[in-house]
């Protein structure tokens, strides 16, 4: 059982590092084009948070700041903390076009 | 009380059953004249520079008759275009009646009237004119099946008699689409007959089309604000299980950087992105498709 078990920590996950989760209308999601902008802020004061996940599902939350020029997590939560389920808000900017 | 002596039944006239004739659903009949409605719309659009301005070739009528019954008189000058569709036993022709090959080298010469030599032998232009037509007519007809999925037009002869060719039995049922020009209910007609085995070809009915109607209309509204989660996802990497499970408040990560980040929802990319984190707020820049 032990050789099954570290055998299964040893394992490799890919981890997705979701660092906003937007709430769009099909139509705007289809009409999103090459060179599009789109901006992102919490609906709530504090930041961005980023998700680690795994397949979908959570398995913990950082705040993001930048340090260095590099991007840098602080997990803030490991647990299903609905306060920290939130969906940012988004809006979409065309590119300038080039004069001439 | 009325008495009433029956009457005797109107008997309608006996048929001899045919054993042999393939039987047709009515899905598949109606799939057959859609598909050839189709051609005859093709066709009055390829052959533009055959027909006068406006005017239109039209499906007439569509059969189920025995190859001895069917064979065409069309006149000497007619145009037939002996096929088979490739990889099926199906075999078939194309014919185009004299009246209506004349009727092509007409316009095509810009005349608006029959020329004078009508009994005379063809000259070279006039003979290469009908059947450059005749292979327009033959290559809409490729465009149509092609497009239906029934195979590819090959193996094509041209003849001018159909009792030469050799390729039909007197006997063999085929499928008679009968075309004519708009209007026209004289001579001026082409007639495309296949062997039975199209009807196992076809495979379905004529493609549904979607009516608009106001219900319609609310529900492709509806459909259009339907709200979709979509993840900003920054990149990914692998980890070991035991890493995360071992993961605390206050421990840090070194992220990726956002430039090759993407969109996704419920486990569907959708668009390759860049990602620029400033303070509070981000920016994502929409890249195109990504490489799956």
């Amino acid at each position: 059982m032990r050789a099954h078990a570290g055998s299964l920590t040893s394992a490799n996950v890919r981890v997705d590092a979701v660092i906003s989760r937007l709430r769009m209308p099909a139509e705007s999601l289809a009409a999103v084009q090459l060179g599009d902008l789109i901006d992102i802020e919490p609906e709530v004061s504090g930041g961005l948070v980023l998700q680690l996940s795994i397949n979908g599902t959570t398995v913990a939350w950082a705040s993001v700041r930048e340090a260095d020029g590099r991007l840098v997590g602080t997990i803030i939560d490991r647990n299903a903390n609905p306060k920290l389920q939130r969906v940012d808000q988004w809006k979409v900017r065309k590119p300038p076009r080039p004069r001439g | 009380m009325i008495a009433t002596t029956p009457r005797p039944r109107e008997s309608a006239p006996s048929e001899k059953y045919e054993l042999w004739r393939p039987t047709i659903t009515r899905q598949k009949r109606a799939a057959l004249e859609h598909l050839h409605l189709e051609v005859a719309k093709v066709w009055s659009h390829s052959l533009t520079g055959y027909l006068p301005k406006g005017v239109t070739i039209e499906l007439d009528k569509l059969a189920f008759e025995r190859f001895s019954a069917t064979v065409p008189n069309l006149g000497p000058k007619c145009q037939i275009a002996v096929f088979s569709l490739e990889q099926t036993q199906v075999n078939g022709f194309l014919a185009t009646s004299e009246a209506l090959a004349k009727y092509f080298v007409t316009s095509r010469l810009g005349l608006s009237q029959p020329t004078a030599s009508d009994e005379a032998e063809w000259t070279k232009i006039e003979t290469a004119i009908a059947r450059a037509a005749s292979r327009s007519l033959l290559g809409g007809l490729a465009e149509v099946y092609a497009k239906a999925r029934l195979g590819k037009i090959g193996a094509v002869r041209e003849c001018h008699d159909l009792n030469d060719s050799f390729q039909f039995d007197p006997d063999e049922f085929q499928i008679v689409a009968r075309f004519k020009v708009a209007g026209d209910n004289g001579e001026l007609r082409v007639l495309a007959a296949l062997g039975s085995g199209l009807i196992n070809l076809v495979r379905q009915g004529p493609r549904p089309t979607l009516r608009k109607n106001r219900n319609s209309q609310v529900i492709a509204d509806v459909g259009r604000q339907l709200p979709i989660d979509v993840d900003v996802v920054l990149g990914s990497w692998d980890a070991p299980l035991i890493e995360l499970t071992n993961i605390r408040p206050g421990d840090q990560i070194l992220l990726p950087e956002g430039e090759d980040a993407w969109l996704v929802t419920r486990g569907v990319r959708l668009r390759a992105a860049k990602i620029q984190v400033a303070g509070n707020r981000a920016t994502v820049e929409v890249k195109g498709r990504l490489d799956r």
